[in-house]
């Protein structure tokens, strides 16, 4: 009996082992079958994925490659391209128009006998417009050339300078003050400032210029010429022009000082230089255009033997 | 009968019978336990002829179930209990209410029971009831002993041990057999009573009885097994251990190969989980990477298509510029050139270059770098040569002021105010220096334009030089070439610091509030318009220096 109920407590064990094994087996084959399908799934997904990565990648080393061509393509600078596209170029800030001259290339600005400025360059140079007075009123080739003044144009420029200039000589000769003598100082003379005459001769002046040659050039002509005309008639209107003929203490000669002055500041030389033939105050010549042989004869002095030699 | 073992004695005689059909064997197996049966018979029955009859009943199970029986079981004990269960079968029958009186009447005959023992007289009707209760090994010994009157060594051979071993057996079962009888209230039922009680209620089973028993078992046993029959013998001949081993030999290859299904299962499936892992990982990483490059492919062609309507742009703006271009050319060939009011640019004669100079001061070297970056159309390389051509000016220039310019406290030509803190800034004679690097900067323009178009642009070098002087050293020519010097002079004014400096060219300032100099002061001081730039710059940020350490740090003295 025992031996029994030990067999059949083995055989129950045994089949009891067998069934859940046969279980676990059988779920265990399910889950693998399940897995397997998975791997199937997951083994065609990733296939898929991978074709569309490839065509992808391809895709964006292609779409880089003209992303590179067309950067190094892009011949004009955007901001100049934007500009041309959407602008009156006449219109122009100073810096578009440095760009655009960029935009040219080497040799693109230049030919044999020319260079291409940007107006706005032209603002940024100075040049003597005149020439020296006694032809104060004639333009000097180089601002002729920049300015592209044809001669009839020219005409009308240096008839309305010569027009001009006869009126500061008219009103300077009239407001010119004498004084002296004065210790060793022979004689002064002063042509006062008067900021009022000298504003409305020159609006008038360029008034006439611009309808000559139209505002543009105008205004560049105005500025060159204001720029010089410290240098070379002392501004006269604009600042109080003084001539001095002195005695040099020790020396036979004259001497002479001169300048304009303006307030706190002046350019007349601390002390008397000698008279020269070739050295006469442009200011004071529109007074005495006979320089200082006129003066002497007004005056009543000599001048040194140099201005009796022939040139 | 020999030592060896009594049980395996019974079951090789059993086994020859079953096997081979040896009846003498069996018989030998009846002689030995006869007088246990019908001993046990007759204790129950009470009555020899039916207790002969049931021991025929018995043996015949015997022989029949004698196969079923294995080398450790106890024929004694299974013949004690198949006898009892065979003597109430019996005692149930019809004749059991006539034969009770009859019974009664032999007990005298059978079973005399001396008047001397009265205590375990008692004992006797529930003997065989106390003889089950016990363990099979104690209720074999006690069965050999009392009622197949072996000895102790003969008891001891049948369990396997010996003589002495097999008295504590016996003397234990009989304890125990003593104490099932205390426990039903026989306080008198001690163990000696309980050994008189076994040794009385012994049988011997008379010779014609003995006969007729085995005669009538011997005629009326099985034959010898064959066939499935016999397997089912032998396998009901196998010992608990055989059993055990043939049933788990018999479970083990289903379910050894189920858990080898299982296993191989679980380790395939743990083989798919890794390639499962692999596989989602590397389904994860492409995924990453196809939405990063479909992410750059979006990018990309916004950027495609923004750069195809900048191309457009680009290919109408180039279209212009070529207009351009083409106007601009026209500009620079034209025989009968008009001042242009269509573009924003002008031709100017290369003749003209000459008197050109910049506005907005006077005709310097940095006044010339702007100058040929507007006039002359230099090409990238002119343009970077000439830019260093500059800077190598200007850093030569800076070289000469660092090794031209110190402080010291005593100078040549100006002396400090007595009682004051004063500090004497020296400028060495510098006019040749710069004279010499205008030179090399001249030199090395016209190498890099070429004659030709440093012509054009060249400065007048008097003037020039005059400028550049000026610029550094100041408006005193006589000053570049000798030693400059300024003394400054810290003191005390109506308790206030006061400052005053002395040039050696004879000019000079007259005292002023040091706070003037602070970094902070509400009216800064703008420099120092006297005496040579180069020096007067040196001598403004020492002063800004000192006002910044008197006025500003706590004095602790």
């Amino acid at each position: 009996m025992k031996r029994l109920l030990l067999a059949m407590a083995i055989l129950t064990t045994a089949a009891v082992s067998f069934v859940a094994l046969s279980n676990t087996a059988t779920r265990g084959q399910l889950r693998l079958r399940a897995g397997q399908s998975d791997l199937r799934k997951l083994t065609q997904q990733l296939v898929q994925v991978q074709a569309e990565r490839s065509v992808l990648a391809a895709k964006v080393r292609e779409l880089q490659r003209e992303r590179r061509f067309d950067l190094s393509t892009a011949s004009i600078e955007p901001v100049v391209a934007e500009f041309l596209l959407t602008n009156d170029i006449k219109r122009a800030s100073p810096e578009m128009q440095d760009k655009m001259l960029a935009q040219f290339g080497p040799g693109g600005k230049s030919s044999a006998n020319y260079v291409l400025v940007s107006k706005a360059g032209l603002k940024t140079i100075t040049l003597k417009p005149l020439k020296t007075l006694p032809d104060g009123q004639t333009l000097t080739d180089a601002v002729r050339g920049v300015l592209a003044i044809t001669p009839e144009e020219a005409r009308a420029v240096e008839a309305a300078f010569a027009h001009a200039f006869e009126n500061i000589i008219t009103w300077a000769k009239a407001m010119v003050q004498r004084e002296g003598p004065s210790g060793e100082m022979l004689v002064r003379y002063t042509i006062p400032p008067d900021p009022a005459f000298e504003q409305a001769s020159t609006e008038k002046l360029f008034s006439t210029i611009s309808a000559a040659i139209g505002d543009e050039r105008a205004q560049l002509l105005r500025g060159y010429f204001e720029y010089n005309r410290y240098s070379e008639d002392g501004a006269i209107g604009n600042r109080a022009n003084i001539l001095e003929i002195h005695r040099i203490s020790g020396q036979p000669g004259l001497g002479y000082r001169s300048g304009w002055k303006w307030e706190d500041s002046e350019t007349i030389n601390t002390y008397p230089e000698p008279i020269k033939p070739n050295k006469f105050p442009a200011a004071f010549r529109l007074i005495f255009p006979g320089g200082w042989q006129e003066v002497a004869q007004r005056e009543g002095f000599d001048l040194p033997e140099e201005f009796t030699r022939k040139p | 009968m020999d030592e060896m073992d009594a049980r395996h004695q019974d079951f090789e005689l059993l086994k020859r019978f079953v096997h081979d059909g040896e009846q003498a064997a069996f018989a030998d197996v009846l002689r030995r336990h006869l007088d246990l049966v019908f001993g046990t018979a007759l204790r129950k029955i009470e009555d020899p002829g039916a207790a002969r009859e049931v021991a025929q009943n018995v043996f015949i199970a015997l022989a029949r179930k004698a196969w079923r029986f294995a080398p450790d079981d106890s024929i004694p004990a299974w013949l004690h209990k198949t006898t009892l269960l065979e003597s109430k079968a019996w005692l149930r029958g019809e004749l059991r209410r006539r034969r009770r009186e009859e019974t009664a009447a032999q007990l005298g005959t059978t079973m005399k029971t001396p008047d001397e023992q009265p205590t375990f007289n008692a004992l006797v009707p529930l003997l065989d009831e106390a003889l089950l209760s016990l363990r099979e090994t104690d209720r074999t010994a006690l069965l050999l002993r009392y009622y197949e009157r072996q000895s102790l060594r003969e008891v001891g051979a049948a369990f396997g041990v010996s003589e002495d071993t097999a008295q504590k057996r016996v003397e234990r079962a009989l304890e125990k057999l003593s104490q099932f009888f205390q426990r039903r209230g026989f306080r008198t039922a001690s163990v000696a009573a309980t050994g008189a009680a076994l040794k009385s209620t012994a049988a011997s089973v008379p010779a014609e009885t003995a006969t007729a028993v085995m005669h009538s078992v011997l005629h009326a046993s099985p034959p010898a097994l064959t066939g499935l029959t016999a397997s089912m013998a032998r396998a009901a001949a196998l010992s608990k251990a055989q059993t055990a081993a043939v049933c788990i030999a018999v479970a083990i290859v289903p379910v050894a190969w189920q858990w080898n299904r299982a296993h191989n299962a679980k380790k395939e499936m743990a083989a798919l989980q890794v390639k499962l892992g692999e596989l989602r990982t590397q389904q994860d990483e492409s995924l990453a990477e196809t939405e990063r490059l479909r992410k750059e492919s979006r990018r990309l062609e916004t950027m495609a298509a923004r750069t195809a309507a900048t191309n457009a742009k680009q290919q109408e703006a180039a279209r212009k510029l070529e207009t351009l271009k083409a106007r601009s050319r026209a500009l620079l060939a034209a025989d009968n050139y008009r001042w242009p009011n269509d573009v924003p640019f002008v031709r100017i004669p290369k003749s003209a270059l000459s008197s050109i100079t910049m506005a907005g001061g006077p005709n310097i070297p940095a006044k010339l770098e702007v100058k040929l970056r507007l006039l002359l159309d230099l090409s990238a390389s002119e343009q970077e040569t000439t830019g260093q051509v500059f800077s190598n000016y200007f850093s030569g220039i800076d070289r000469f002021l660092e090794t031209s310019l110190y402080q010291t406290n005593q100078g040549m030509s100006v002396k400090p105010a007595p009682g004051a803190d004063s500090k004497v800034f020296v400028l060495l004679p510098m006019g040749g220096k710069i004279r010499g690097a205008l030179d090399q900067l001249c030199t090395d323009l016209s190498g890099t334009l070429g004659e030709e178009r440093w012509a054009m642009v060249r400065p007048d070098t008097f003037e020039f030089f005059h400028y550049e002087q000026n610029r550094l050293l100041g408006y005193t020519e006589f000053a570049w070439e000798r030693t400059q010097e300024v003394v400054v002079n810290i003191f005390t004014n109506a308790g206030e610091p006061t400052v005053s400096w002395n040039e050696s060219s004879g000019s000079g300032s007259s005292p002023m509030p040091l706070r003037l100099f602070l970094a902070n002061h509400a009216t800064p001081f703008m420099g120092l318009s006297q005496g040579p730039p180069a020096l007067m710059d040196g001598v403004t940020r020492w002063l800004t220096a000192e006002a910044a350490a008197r006025l500003l740090t706590p004095v602790t003295k």
